[in-house]
């Protein structure tokens, strides 16, 4: 009976989701469409979009469990959250603008828009596309969890994980066909279980705590402290992260597509306005609860499980709502990261032109399939290594981070030049691995950097220098200074970019 | 404004991003609250982060007078 109380929450919960896009969406005609939804998007489905894409199911295991674990520093989820929201303020006015202008559908477009530049337009795109596979495998893994708990003891670990496998791909049958429209509003059911209904089970199950002798007082004084200067871990580690974390959000390829969707820049701001204080007041219930339940001797033997232990207070409805939440997160961060991965390989890996956004979107629809599948085969075969799958989910973080010099500084200084950011790019990403493989976990000689921010500052030293050193031509120059008078100007009109982007950059496959 | 840089923001908009990040990265503050006990570094986690979260609507209503030809979002939630 308690299993058909939990696995009847996932199916009514998924068939309103289904219902709910039938309802909104419809079949994109072109791949512009498919991948930002005609840019049509208000504030209140961008901000949604933007939290169901960021914040992933695994805030409630894996964060909550670093948390349960490391105290304070697992906190570090709302500042580097909040941080990544500034800039997707500040990005706004630019990225919309050329968004418009260009008629641009992913993050290496942009990028190959502003240096003209197809090394560094697929450099990008390959850096998001690797990073991305670990990403994905592990959200769909991260499901055996929710099954597990939902069958009430009735489902064995590889069970579960299966059952979660074939849902999430069922999931995606409407992510393949609708694109960034069914995304979009999917996300917003998903976001509304994810972040508003969980945060009020958050709350009562953390009130629930500090009422039963597991409150503030009752948790260890060590978790309340950061690592100082000179300490095991290196006293810049908690800052290492949480610039990495703020820095490397929009380097994501399924965060920076949220971009496009959104109709001005207007409604950008106004979606980084609104996502603040939901990400302040969910992150902060979540990790305050978690902080608490490390008192919990259930919870020190197994801090993964937190979620599920502590909403086991609520008896089989609240370890059902706490399994819907995991998998609306989930759902909504994997199915953005596959629709983004298939707009990739369609169009910066397999482009055949500038013309081809006017074109069907059967190309794209074909990749996120067949993307999906290949997800959820990897999730079933590499089951017995997850913590492998970690460790490379870490690396690609450490790795995708080395796109942000490229970017911010490619649209926020008129200088940085194609050379730069290749060069950076390609010692950033270099280097970061190197360090990875060596340090894996903070570099001890820099006083706990991560590999990813030593990395980062080489990277922007590579750029500025190189793009000092041998800058743009004139011819080069001034139509860098055309792209960003257009932002100064506020004109989005419609565009051909000047340089030599109409042409097809691996493949022409039609 | 440096030789190069794109007048994207405000300038009161450019000082508040850089307290938002200075709040929130500059492990000196860190290291001093948070090594001061629950009271004072939860204080200064949930405060901070409570700053960065109100300065974005300071900010917004920075920049909307700049930008009249936006649109923003007049027609609806689609």
């Amino acid at each position: 009976m308690n299993m058909l109380v939990g696995y009847g929450g996932v199916a009514l919960f998924f068939v309103v989701i289904v219902a709910f896009i039938e309802r909104t969406s419809h079949r994109a005609s072109t791949l512009t469409d498919y991948a930002t939804a005609g840019r049509s998007f208000g504030s209140s489905y961008a901000t949604m979009a933007f939290l169901n894409t960021w914040l992933p199911g695994t805030v409630f295991v894996s964060f909550a469990g670093l948390a349960a674990v490391s105290g304070l520093i697992g906190f570090y989820l709302v500042p580097y959250s909040l941080l990544a929201v500034v800039l997707m303020f500040v990005l706004a006015k630019p990225v919309s603008i050329w968004g418009h202008a260009f008629d641009l559908r992913t993050q290496a477009d942009l990028i190959g828009v502003r240096y003209d530049s197809r090394l560094v337009r697929v450099l990008v795109a390959a850096i998001g596309l690797i990073a991305s596979v670990p990403w994905v495998v592990l959200g769909m893994q991260s499901l055996l969890l929710v099954f597990k708990y939902l069958s009430f003891g009735s489902v064995g670990a590889t069970a579960a994980l299966v059952i979660g496998v074939v849902v999430i791909v069922l999931r995606q049958v409407w992510t393949v066909r609708h694109g960034a429209r069914g995304l979009v509003t999917g996300d917003m059911v998903q976001g509304i279980v994810a972040y508003l209904f969980g945060t009020l089970l958050i709350l009562g199950l953390l009130i629930y705590l500090t009422t039963h002798n597991h409150g503030f007082s009752e948790v260890a004084p060590g978790m309340w402290a950061l690592p100082k200067w000179g300490s095991e871990l290196g006293g810049l580690y908690y800052f290492s992260i949480v610039i990495t974390g703020a820095m490397g959000a929009w380097c994501w390829p399924d965060i920076f597509v949220r971009l496009f969707s959104a109709r001005s820049a207007d409604t950008i701001r106004r979606s980084a306005v609104q996502a603040a204080p939901i990400m302040l007041v969910f992150g902060t219930a979540l990790m305050l609860l978690s902080i608490c339940a490390s008192s919990m001797p259930e919870v020190k033997a197994a801090p993964d499980n937190v979620w599920f232990i502590v909403a086991g207070a609520g008896g089989v409805l609240g370890v059902t709502l706490a399994g819907l939440c995991v998998l609306g997160g989930t759902m909504g961060n994997v199915g953005g990261n596959l629709q983004a991965m298939g707009t990739i390989m369609a169009n910066d890996v397999f482009a055949a032109g500038r013309a081809e956004g006017t074109r069907s979107p059967k190309r794209a629809m074909a990749a996120v399939a067949f993307l999906t599948l290949l997800s959820g085969a990897l999730s079933l075969l590499t089951r017995d290594v997850t913590s492998g799958l970690i460790t490379l989910a870490l690396v690609s973080y450490q790795g995708i981070v080395q796109i942000a010099p490229a970017l911010f500084l490619g649209i926020f200084w008129r200088r940085a030049t194609a050379a730069g950011a290749a060069t950076g790019l390609i010692g950033g990403f270099g280097l970061a691995a190197y360090l990875q493989w060596a340090y894996p976990l903070a570099i001890p000689w820099a006083e706990g950097l991560t590999s990813g921010t030593v990395a980062l500052l080489v990277n922007t030293a590579l750029i500025v220098g190189v793009s000092l050193f041998k800058p743009h031509d004139a011819d080069t120059q001034a139509r860098v200074d055309d792209l960003f008078d257009r932002v100064r100007r506020g004109d989005t009109s419609a565009a051909e970019p000047a340089g030599k982007l109409a042409a097809p950059l691996i493949h022409t496959l039609d | 404004m440096p030789a190069g840089v794109i007048p994207t923001a405000h300038p009161l908009v450019r000082v508040l991003v850089a307290v938002d990040f200075f709040l929130l990265t500059f492990p000196p503050l860190g290291w001093w609250f948070m090594g001061g006990g629950m009271g004072i570094g939860l204080t200064y986690m949930i405060g901070s982060c409570t700053f960065v979260a109100l300065s974005l609507p300071v900010m917004l209503a920075l920049e909307a007078p700049l930008d009249g030809r936006d649109g923003g979002d007049k027609r609806g939630n689609s």
